[in-house]
């Protein structure tokens, strides 16, 4: 066999012990399996855990340095997704998460198997360690202390998370729900609902038919965690307006339509 | 007023060709000054002088030193605390005669003044301490009256430019009362130019002789400035109004005046007590710029560490004035002067221990034990003296002083602790001889400085502002302390194991040196001598240079170098240690900070919308992440892992400013129809159903279908999901890019770079990072390219991940499965050409020259260049073996491809056709001269910034400059038959379509595409082709600018202006410009009050929204084959309305009535082909878009003053 790259010395583990590093993996893909209905917060860490040990599995034995590990890894793990959804879609069940956790578990478990029958190389961590003759790389330490690594790489995170926390709070302060006015139908009636994302008011809600305006609701004022429903029946026929106004006032800020009028005649262009 | 004083040294240091001339000088004037303070030569040390004697030398030493710090030191601090008071009763009179705000605009010109005024000095007082001396008696005059002009030249239009661009350009309008009328914006000139002149003259009196003159200069000005402030005090009105005052000023500006007299009326004293060199002058001619010829470069350097130093301080009361308000700097700048107390005790400190040391490092470590831990116990003790007293130090100023300045100035006494530490290390650094050095070191402080302070103050005002600067200086203080405590342990342990006799040589000829405690002797002895005569406490600086320029021991002790070494520039020694360090960690720091500076411009956007100052922070952010990194990149000492963390750190970095913009949603046209897929994912669980808004991607559902399964593994929701396979993707290019490029050259340093420079693709910002399918496929598809590449050959699973990779592609985005298949067709149509034959004999001998240099030398050592050194058999063996893998791949790929094509319903050959036929139309029709759009305006007119149209030419220019090293690349990798690099030579020439396509509209969208894919050949060649090239750091510098400049004018080529780019108010049909509040709360009535999948027609944005948000199908041509867009666009109803409702099935209308304010941003309000199309030369009619509140039969079921939905089923069902 021709390689572009001599591989690294294998290293084959005593059985028990390569038995010992499959099982862990696979109660690993198991448990995150069974945290994946509870909360991200749970599932998340897990399902990553589990998605990193069983790429490794599968990558390490490339052997052509950490740089292709984890390329490969990230690469093949997202093939691997793509394909098993477009398989799970021809199933009944379709993509939904017990068919997701089902067919991820099948696929994790069917690439540990496969690892464990053939001889397990040294992790991608250990290789990171180790020249391409299989000495160990003695790292001097270079640049600023580890400690000093350490606290700016640890801050940059921090720093990080703080500017996207900072950005979020910001636009959720800078997107205010307008004043806006609904209606659905319900039954004979309806149901007229006022919202708004800041205290606004006080309002009239008028009705308009034949260009006369009768109060419905006085008053009213809305807030930015309660909306203001109102129930109104609208006549059967003609046209009629709600109209929303500044409390005594008549200019509408806000205007709904009901015509169950028919459409006689349309010009032709 | 207490400025934080700079530093300034005598410079006469060259660079490294002329050391030893140098060298020759410095000793001449070293025996010259022993032999006039009667010092006799040094003795050789005959005698080895035992261990007790050494100790007791050294500690006899470092107690001398320390008294003569203790000299300096509180001599300086009496002369500033003179010139201080003075400022101090200049301000209170001020605040306590004009209004607040008069005093914070004062305030603020003034500090305008000072840091314009320093920087328009140009360090020309620098050069005359280091020219004068040298220069003939009868030229002086003429020589300092040559550098006055200059400096006031300079001064006077840095002053008219920079606050008209503040005003016009950044749209800071707090600087209005400072330069926003003609007579203050002269007025500010004239004083400024003045100030650069009054600068560059205190140095040059040192140096002729009249030391004492720059004291009585500045007393002088002083004293005037306060009689001149109470004049004019008296010239105002009673009850004037702010706005005028005297000579068309300002009250503010009327202060500001005072101090240009004062400084004005001292130079006839400056004229007065030199008026006896007049008659030495041999020459009439009043300047001769030809003397300042050749001494630009060092004193620059001084001047960049002296402005670095004293910036900050300068600029954060202009930030107050900018962020905050006038009023507010008045407080602000009040409790900056009473630091300045605290601040100079240590600042002093810092300077005599500078001074005293003689130019000797140790001296100055071994005294720093003492003076650290003594600046911070006065700074302390001066806080903690401060906090319970600052409200009545402050009252001098005025009660509203004392109430609203405290707690900045309990803030600000903070900052002193930190000084410690930066002006130790800026006195170990000077004494090193590493002021460049620390000028780059200190430069990238002063931006985080400034950065931090920008963050602060958009958070929480004044308060917020100390509070930002503070903590990086904190941090700055944390991490310099680093450098001093190395050379500290560094000169421990070489002290410990040197050669006794060798150190008492030293020591003797520093006892030697330090006999002369006394300074006036120094110099008194130093001016007959008429080398120089720097004499009193404001210039002690330029005393402790010219010290540690006279005396240095070591070169007494110095050996003769060796023959034939050849001696080491010590600045590229230093430089090239620093290239050693993995900094991985800070620079990752410094981009998170970038990160920050595009949060903050984002939020400042959103709420005053993109204005020059956020404008200017979203590009600064950017420069701050990616600068930095290509600088490093480029640098050829740089380590491998550091490399690639870096591109991959830069590149989630910018992925991640996505969602800095645009935090709760999505908001870019594919990122919604992709949300739409997604939403009928979650809803039937399966794929391949209908998208309404753009039928072909429903059939290339990979990247939802990835996405799905994170979500639903996770419990992450839909959006979060999104960003981690964003980010993903972006881990996967950047290493992809390296793995094949290293795999292709055999360097880290050409891949790293590759991978960075492909972020400078115009579509990398943005069209590449958002939530889209060609987002993830050009990621998978580049990894499959190096899958390929790095196979094991001859194995039976060499093509299995390429294969799995390809079907992924395949069902992730069409087109960029396509050209897969065609950069395999190609490679194989190269592969072919070369036919396995042996390199040319010269790129052989080059490339084996290489690997054995790189062993030798420990550097990459290429490991994957294909075939290079195999023997011939090995070769033909390998070359059969590509073109089966090659030929297999694009057939089975090929296979794949018309697989996924042949799904029923898949209409992306139509898709692809039209797009084509529509580039081919542009493309000729632009041939024969028809013509094209504007280039710099979209359909509403609006376009980039001329600083943005420059940016945008210059990163096309530096593109196409690019494609030279394509070419080179491209006759590099023919020479040695190298496929794959034709293929990506052939990438990179592809590189025109890119901004030739932005000539037309017909062909904006394939160049638009295609540039993801040209850049990775433009990349990889030029990565090539900088890594055969030492770079040191002034070529790595060049090139990073550069990059920069690529990169920046690249996003504006491919995203629009900046202003486009942020958030802010709403803008017609401007993909997330167009989407706010408003629109967002009608969608999310449509998915509550509506049945799902609902017919609606809606505008391109209320549609886009109606579909991935409001659970709505929304009709469009493409996919119904239905134009109903004459509904919104027509002003007339007609029968051919409610024909195209019916035709339709047509339920709501959703109708934004702002789209009739403009013409639409991104040339249609809904689709292409839409009513009236692109003959439109007026925005939609708001009657169209009115017309169906009078309709029979037509309800309005929703209003948010914006958005309203008309429920159109009463029409169909009545008729």
């Amino acid at each position: 066999m021709e390689t572009d790259i001599e591989p690294a010395t294998l290293t084959t583990s005593p059985s028990r012990t390569r038995r010992w590093q499959v099982l862990w993996r696979i109660a690993l893909v198991l448990a995150a399996l069974a945290v994946s209905n509870f909360s991200a917060w749970a599932a998340l860490p897990l399902t990553a855990l589990a998605v990193m040990v069983t790429a490794e599995w599968a990558v390490r034995r490339r052997q052509r340095g950490v740089v292709d590990a984890v390329v490969t890894a990230a690469a093949c793990v997202l093939a691997t997704a793509v394909l098993l959804g477009l398989a799970l879609n021809v199933l009944p069940i379709g993509l939904t998460h017990r068919s997701w956790s089902l067919g991820g578990g099948i696929v994790a478990l069917l690439v540990l198997a496969l690892g464990a029958i053939r001889p397990i190389p040294a992790s991608v961590w250990h290789q990171l360690a180790l020249h391409r003759d299989g000495q160990r790389i003695s790292r001097k330490p270079v640049g600023p202390g580890a400690w000093v690594n350490g606290i700016c790489a640890l801050a940059a995170v921090l720093i990080v998370a703080g500017a996207l926390a900072f950005s979020a709070n910001s636009a959720i302060a800078a997107s205010t729900t307008p004043l806006e006015m609904a209606a659905i139908t319900a039954g004979s009636q309806i149901q007229v609902t006022i919202n708004a994302g800041s205290s606004q008011g006080p309002f009239d809600l008028l009705m308009v038919t034949n260009f006369k305006p009768v109060p419905v609701a006085t008053d009213l004022n809305v807030t930015e965690t309660d909306s203001l429903v109102v129930l109104v029946t609208v006549p059967p026929t003609g046209r009629t307006l709600l109209q929303l106004v500044p409390a005594g006032g008549t200019d509408p800020l806000r205007e709904l339509i009901f015509d169950s009028g028919n459409l006689t005649s349309v010009p032709t262009q | 007023m207490l400025m934080h004083e700079v530093p300034r040294r005598r410079n006469h240091t060259s660079e490294a060709p002329q050391q030893s001339a140098d060298v020759d000088f410095r000793a001449a004037d070293l025996a010259e000054l022993n032999r006039m303070i009667g010092e006799a030569s040094v003795p050789a040390a005959e005698e080895e002088p035992t261990p007790l004697q050494v100790e007791v030398a050294q500690e006899e030493r470092v107690r001398r030193g320390l008294k003569r710090v203790a000299g300096i030191s509180a001599s300086l601090v009496g002369s500033q605390a003179l010139t201080s008071v003075l400022g101090l009763v200049f301000w209170a009179l001020a605040a306590r005669t004009f209004s607040t705000s008069a005093v914070g605009v004062a305030g603020a010109a003034v500090s305008m003044m000072m840091l314009l005024g320093s920087l328009g000095s140009l360090g020309l007082g620098t050069l005359l301490i280091s020219k004068l001396p040298h220069t003939d008696q009868g030229q002086r005059r003429q020589l300092i009256r040559t550098c006055l002009v200059a400096a006031g030249a300079a001064g006077f239009l840095l002053a008219l430019v920079v606050p008209v661009l503040a005003i016009h350009v950044f749209g800071a309008e707090n600087f209005r009362p400072i330069a926003g009328s003609l007579p203050t914006l002269l007025g500010l000139a004239a004083g400024t130019g003045l100030m650069s002149v009054v600068l560059v003259l205190d140095q040059a009196v040192l140096t002729i002789g009249f030391g004492a003159l720059q004291l009585e200069r500045n007393v002088t000005a002083s004293v005037i400035k306060i009689v001149a402030l109470l004049g004019l005090s008296q010239l105002i009105p009673a009850g004037a109004p702010d706005g005028q005052a005297v000579l068309g000023l300002s009250t503010g500006m009327t202060i500001f005046l005072s101090w240009t007299i004062g400084n004005l009326l001292s130079l006839p004293v400056v004229a007065l007590r030199t008026r006896g060199g007049r008659s030495q002058q041999t020459t009439t001619q009043l300047i001769r710029p030809s003397l300042m010829r050749g001494l630009g470069r060092s004193a620059l350097s001084h001047h960049a560490l002296n402005t670095t130093l004293q910036a900050a301080l300068q600029i954060l009361p202009i930030l107050v004035t900018l962020m905050v308000s006038s009023r507010e700097n008045a407080f602000f700048n009040s409790a900056l002067m009473v630091c300045g107390f605290v601040f100079a005790l240590p600042y002093s400190i810092s300077i005599g221990l500078f001074a005293s040391a003689g130019g000797r490092e140790s001296d100055v470590l071994a005294r720093m034990r003492l003076t650290i831990p003594f600046s911070l116990g006065v700074s302390i003790t001066a806080y903690l003296f401060l906090f319970p007293l600052a409200g009545t130090v402050l009252n001098i100023f005025g009660a509203s002083y004392a109430e609203e300045g405290v707690e900045v100035l309990r803030l600000l006494a903070l900052a002193g602790i930190p000084f410690v530490i930066k002006d130790h290390y800026v006195a170990l650094r000077r004494v090193q001889g590493r002021t460049t050095s620390a000028v780059s070191v200190l430069s990238g402080f002063l931006v985080l400085e400034l950065a931090g302070a920008v963050v602060g103050a958009g958070l929480n005002g004044t308060v917020g502002l100390c509070l930002g600067w503070l903590i990086v200086l904190f941090a700055e203080a944390l991490i310099l302390t680093v450098p001093l405590w190395r050379s500290w342990r560094a000169m421990h342990s070489q002290t410990h194991s040197a050669h006794p006799t060798a150190e008492l040589i030293e020591d003797l000829a520093g006892q030697r040196a330090d006999d002369p405690l006394d300074l006036t002797e120094v110099t008194a002895s130093a001016s007959s001598a008429g080398v120089a005569s720097p004499l009193l406490t404001g210039s002690m600086t330029e005393v402790a240079d010219l010290l540690s320029d006279l005396k240095s021991p070591e070169q007494l002790v110095e050996e003769p170098p060796a023959l034939f070494d050849k001696p080491v520039p010590e600045k590229a020694t230093r430089l090239a240690a620093i290239g050693k360090l993995n900094l991985f960690a800070p620079l990752l720091l410094v981009m998170s900070l970038g990160l920050v500076l595009m949060a903050v411009a984002a939020a400042g956007s959103r709420q005053d919308g993109p204005t020059g100052l956020n404008q200017a922070l979203w590009v600064l952010g950017q420069i701050v992440i990616f600068l930095p990194v290509v600088l490093r990149m480029a640098l050829n000492n740089t380590g491998n892992a550091e490399r690639i963390g870096l591109a991959v750190s830069v590149g989630i970095i910018f992925q991640l400013s996505r969602r800095v913009l645009d935090p709760l949603h999505f908001a870019y046209f594919d990122e919604l129809l992709h949300a739409t897929t997604l939403r009928q994912l979650d809803e039937t669980g399966h794929l391949y159903a209908l998208n309404p808004l753009l039928p072909v991607s429903g059939f290339y559902p990979g990247l939802e279908v990835a996405t799905d399964a994170i979500s639903r593994l996770t419990g992450l929701s839909v959006l979060n999901s999104a960003t981690l396979l964003l980010v993903f993707a972006r881990v996967i290019i950047m290493l992809a890019i390296i793995g094949l490029i290293r795999a292709v050259s055999g360097s880290t340093k050409a891949a790293s770079l590759a991978a960075v420079l492909y972020l400078c693709n115009p579509q990398f910002l943005f069209f590449n990072s958002q939530y889209s399918y060609q987002t993830l496929a050009l990621p998978l598809a580049v990894f499959t390219v190096y899958a390929f590449m790095v196979r094991r050959r001859g194995s039976r699973t060499a093509l299995l991940i390429p294969l799995v990779l390809t079907a992924a592609v395949t069902s992730i985005h069409h087109l960029t499965a396509m050209l897969l298949i065609a950069a395999f067709a190609t490679w194989l149509g190269f592969e072919l050409m070369c036919g396995g034959t042996r390199p040319s004999s010269r790129a052989h001998t080059r490339r084996t020259r290489s690997t054995v240099g790189r062993i030798v030398f420990g550097r990459d050592l290429p490991v994957a260049e294909p075939g290079v050194d195999l023997d011939p058999v090995a070769r033909r063996m390998r070359h059969h073996r590509d073109v089966i893998g090659l030929l297999l791949m694009t057939l089975i790929g090929s296979g794949m491809t018309v697989m996924a094509t042949l799904i029923p319903g898949n209409p992306v050959g139509g898709y692809l056709k039209a797009i084509f036929v529509n580039f081919g139309t542009g493309a000729s029709g632009l041939a024969a001269g028809d013509s094209a759009k504007p280039i710099f305006s979209d359909r509403a007119g609006a376009g980039p910034a001329p600083w943005e149209q420059v940016l945008l030419v210059t990163s096309v220019l530096i593109a196409l400059l690019s494609m030279l090293a394509a070419l080179i690349y491209a006759r590099d990798s023919l020479a040695r038959r190298h496929a794959f690099g034709l293929v990506l030579a052939v990438l990179a020439l592809l590189y025109p379509i890119v901004p030739g396509g932005h000539l037309t509209t017909a062909t904006a969208e394939v160049g638009d595409r295609a540039a993801g894919f040209a850049y990775l050949g433009l990349a990889a060649a030029v990565g090539w082709w900088l890594s055969r090239r030492q770079i040191a750091w002034r070529g790595a510098t060049v090139v990073a600018i550069l990059a920069t400049v690529a990169f920046i004018g690249g996003a504006i080529l491919g995203a629009g202006p900046t202003a486009r780019q942020l958030p802010g108010p709403y803008l017609i049909s401007a993909d997330a410009r167009s989407i706010d509040a408003d629109n967002l709360a009608a969608a999310q009535f449509l998915a509550i009050a509506l049945p799902p999948d609902s017919r609606i027609f809606a505008d391109r944005i209320g549609g886009l929204l109606a579909a991935a948000d409001g659970n709505q199908f929304t009709v469009r041509h493409l996919s119904t084959g239905i134009d109903a867009s004459r509904l919104l666009l027509d002003p007339n109803f007609t029968q051919a309305d409610i024909d195209l409702i019916k035709k339709a099935g047509l339920q709501f209308l959703v109708v934004d009535t702002r789209i009739s304010e403009g013409l639409p941003h991104l040339d249609v309000y809904i689709e292409t082909g839409e009513f009236e199309g692109r003959t439109r030369t007026e925005p939609v009619s708001p009657v169209a878009l009115e017309k169906f509140a009078s309709v029979p039969g037509v309800d309005r079921i929703y209003d948010n003053g914006s958005v309203m939905v008309y429920d159109l089923r009463g029409l169909t069902n009545g008729n």
